[in-house]
């Protein structure tokens, strides 16, 4: 496992990567290497056009991050508070006028958002984070899916003006890996059909309805055995991974993990649906360091 | 007058206590134990002892200088029977002629916990009152209504035949008449060689009862163990002194913010009618909770701290390859693997798709497994009951460096 983080890592940080000229016709991945969350959010978004480029005077963003798991933010099993708070700060310094963290946890609610600290977090940035109810809700239609034709939404995903998609990147011993186009299912209400029917299927349906302005994945530490839930082992990538195409972000993100995109089954079937590129030969990828 | 007053205030803490209003838990505790029946006995068949026992000693102290002192000022359940007696005119004032119970059922009672298993502990009054305040704040169901159903039935003796409940059944008054007729045969000096009456009483017929109550208990430990195992909250006693120990008084019921436990009906037989069982319906029992080890006035469920309780097994989960969706389907599940506190599912490769199979030594039966097992229409793990057993410490398998 460590040779070939190591190897991912050197991939990763390839100079002619690091220095490739952008190809505004690409996908693009912005990668912020560094240890100062806030810093690290601001560099990503400047070099993606910056807060004015998503954040519109007095309308809503809605942040779906990760907070599904009683467990701190040293285990990695949710987003790491800190960047949390300083996106919600960003978000309404930018002249948001609210932003929603709809979350429906695995864990139980309190508890989750008590021990992620994302609670204190959304609390102290003025952000507002819940549990939906079923009021909260509101049915899709997927015209386009092979399995997923419709789904129980939470509202505040649907009814936005900016959409954010936060995730933590973590191994999962059941889908593979996860990260932004996983994420999602923490906003539905009923999960327990996805697995039913066809679990990596109904990932790419949905990612091919809901997308996101813009995703920030939370790799600064990784949880690469017993996950999603852990405990377990964690490495320190120590990264920031900025896109709007999921399936682009997520294949690289796979690459922390020493895994190839095309092996975890959601990321192939993601882009042989054309809901993004997960074709790394063919994705911007960008480094900044902090 | 201002007994009464005394009563009244004592009836509405010990009914505050019991409903677990105040966000202390651990105060519905009080009350309970004050009664040396539920504290002292049940500390002696658990074979513990915690600062709690305490609180059971001055019922015994004051009872043996002032006669049933704590029937005459704090007792709310001889309260309650006292002032619905009164309503009655016409009621049946001859209970003297009714067989001493109370009496018969002490020896059994110190007999049945010498053995572990105490005989008729739910016949306690503090018991029975703190049962009637199980359908507040519980999942309700009917069963809630049965374990509800003791304090009306001292009401209704109290109303057919004023006094019947505290002078001939309660055990825990007639534990103060023996206070109280001890003390006496140690003041009375009566001439050498005549035999006192009390020894009498409290001598042969103690000791016989005594030993039937052991002598029962002890074959009743012995053939409870074959009816099927229930799923018991975390810390609770092995199933053979679970159920004898257990005064259905519902506190840990209530106690549950998950709302996971339930009377039981006959999933543990007739031995644990009306003790706590889980039922994982609706949620798991959550790794960081331990609000019903915290509330057992009796020790059937010890009090073990969050993180002894975390290391408890209450049972066991068990996949069924014909109804999981990984096994069975071929489908990318591992719900139970993701949601596991404990990382008790291990998982093999079956034609490519990972599937789960349960750690026993990992495994603590808390249900999040099961709760969330998206198999339908039925449940393809299920947390099943078991003998008490060893596990590994969480750490010890989370697999660090």
């Amino acid at each position: 496992m460590k040779t070939s983080a190591a190897a991912a890592v050197a991939l990763a940080l390839d100079p002619q990567r690091l220095f490739a000229q952008s190809d505004p016709a690409l996908p693009r991945v912005v990668v912020v290497h560094g240890t100062d969350l806030p810093a690290m959010l601001a560099a990503g978004i400047e070099r993606l056009g910056g807060w004015d480029a998503f954040v519109q005077k007095d309308r809503r963003v809605t942040l779906k991050v990760n907070a599904g798991w009683a467990s701190t933010p040293e285990q990695g099993a949710n987003t790491h508070p800190v960047l949390v708070e300083a996106c919600v700060r960003a978000c309404l310094d930018a002249g948001a006028a609210k932003v929603a963290i709809p979350e429906n946890p695995c864990s139980p609610a309190a508890k989750s958002f008590e021990m992620s600290g994302i609670g204190a977090a959304a609390k102290r940035a003025g952000a507002r984070l819940y549990e939906p109810a079923d009021k909260d809700f509101q049915t899709v239609e997927i015209p386009n899916a092979k399995i997923l034709k419709n789904v129980d939404l939470v509202r505040d995903i649907l009814e936005t003006d900016c959409l954010i998609n936060m995730p933590v990147a973590k191994t999962h011993r059941g889908a593979t890996l996860t990260a932004s186009l996983k994420n999602w299912m923490g906003s539905v209400r009923d999960r327990g059909f996805w697995h039913r029917a066809g679990l990596h299927q109904c990932i790419a349906d949905f990612n091919g309805r809901i997308r996101a302005h813009l995703i920030v994945v939370d790799a600064t530490r990784i949880m690469t055995t017993n996950g999603p839930r852990g405990p377990g082992k964690l490495e320190y990538p120590n990264r920031l991974v900025f896109g709007h195409d999921p399936v682009a972000v997520d294949a690289y993100v796979a690459t922390l993990f020493a895994m190839e995109p095309f092996s975890v089954p959601y990321i192939k079937i993601a882009h042989d649906m054309g809901v993004g590129c997960g074709d790394l030969a063919k994705v911007d990828i960008q480094h900044l360091r902090i | 007058m201002k007994r009464n007053w005394i009563r009244a205030l004592a009836f509405l803490v010990a009914a505050i206590l019991a409903v677990q209003f105040l966000p202390w838990r651990a105060a519905s505790l009080f009350f309970p134990s004050l009664s040396p029946i539920l504290n002292l006995l049940g500390a002696m068949a658990a074979h513990t002892a915690s600062g709690w026992l305490l609180l059971g000693l001055p019922v015994l102290i004051i009872g043996y200088f002032r006669s049933r002192w704590f029937c005459r000022y704090l007792c709310p359940v001889g309260f309650a029977a006292e002032a619905i007696g009164k309503l009655n005119g016409n009621g049946h004032r001859r209970f003297a002629r009714w067989p001493p119970i109370g009496q018969w059922l002490l020896p059994i009672l110190a007999g049945g916990a010498l053995a572990g298993y105490p005989l008729f502990i739910w016949l306690d009054p503090l018991a029975l009152f703190n049962g009637f305040f199980s359908t507040w704040r519980m999942p309700l169901a009917w069963t809630s209504f049965a374990l509800a159903a003791g304090l009306p039935a001292v009401l209704a003796i109290g109303w057919l035949a004023p006094q019947a409940w505290c002078q001939r059944i309660c055990p825990l008054g007639a534990l103060q008449d023996l206070l109280a007729a001890v003390r006496r045969r140690a003041t009375l000096r009566p001439a050498p060689g005549v035999a006192k009456p009390s020894q009498i009483i409290f001598g042969r017929r103690a000791f016989l009862g005594a030993a039937a109550g052991g002598a029962a208990a002890l074959a009743l430990r012995r053939v409870l163990p074959r009816q099927p195992l229930a799923v018991r909250p975390p810390g609770a006693q092995p199933e053979d002194k679970f159920t004898g120990m257990c005064a259905r008084c519902g506190a840990c019921i209530r106690a549950c913010p998950y709302g996971i436990l339930r009377p039981d009906f006959g999933a543990s037989g007739l031995a644990g009618f009306l003790t706590p069982v889980v039922d994982y319906a609706k949620a798991h029992c959550f790794e960081y909770c331990h609000e019903c080890t915290r509330v057992c006035p009796t020790g059937a469920i010890e009090r073990v701290a969050l993180a002894a309780k975390r290391d408890r097994a209450m049972g066991l989960a068990e996949v069924d390859p014909h109804q999981c969706i990984a096994w069975r389907d071929g489908q990318y599940c591992l719900v139970c693997h993701e949601y596991c506190p404990y990382l008790a599912i291990d998982t093999v490769d079956n034609r490519g798709v990972l599937c789960p199979v349960v750690k026993p030594d990992m495994c603590r039966g808390c249900g999040a497994c099961q709760v969330n097992c998206p198999a339908r229409p039925v449940k393809a793990i299920v947390v099943k009951g078991t003998p008490p057993r060893e596990i590994r410490p969480l750490d010890d398998a989370a697999g660090f460096g």
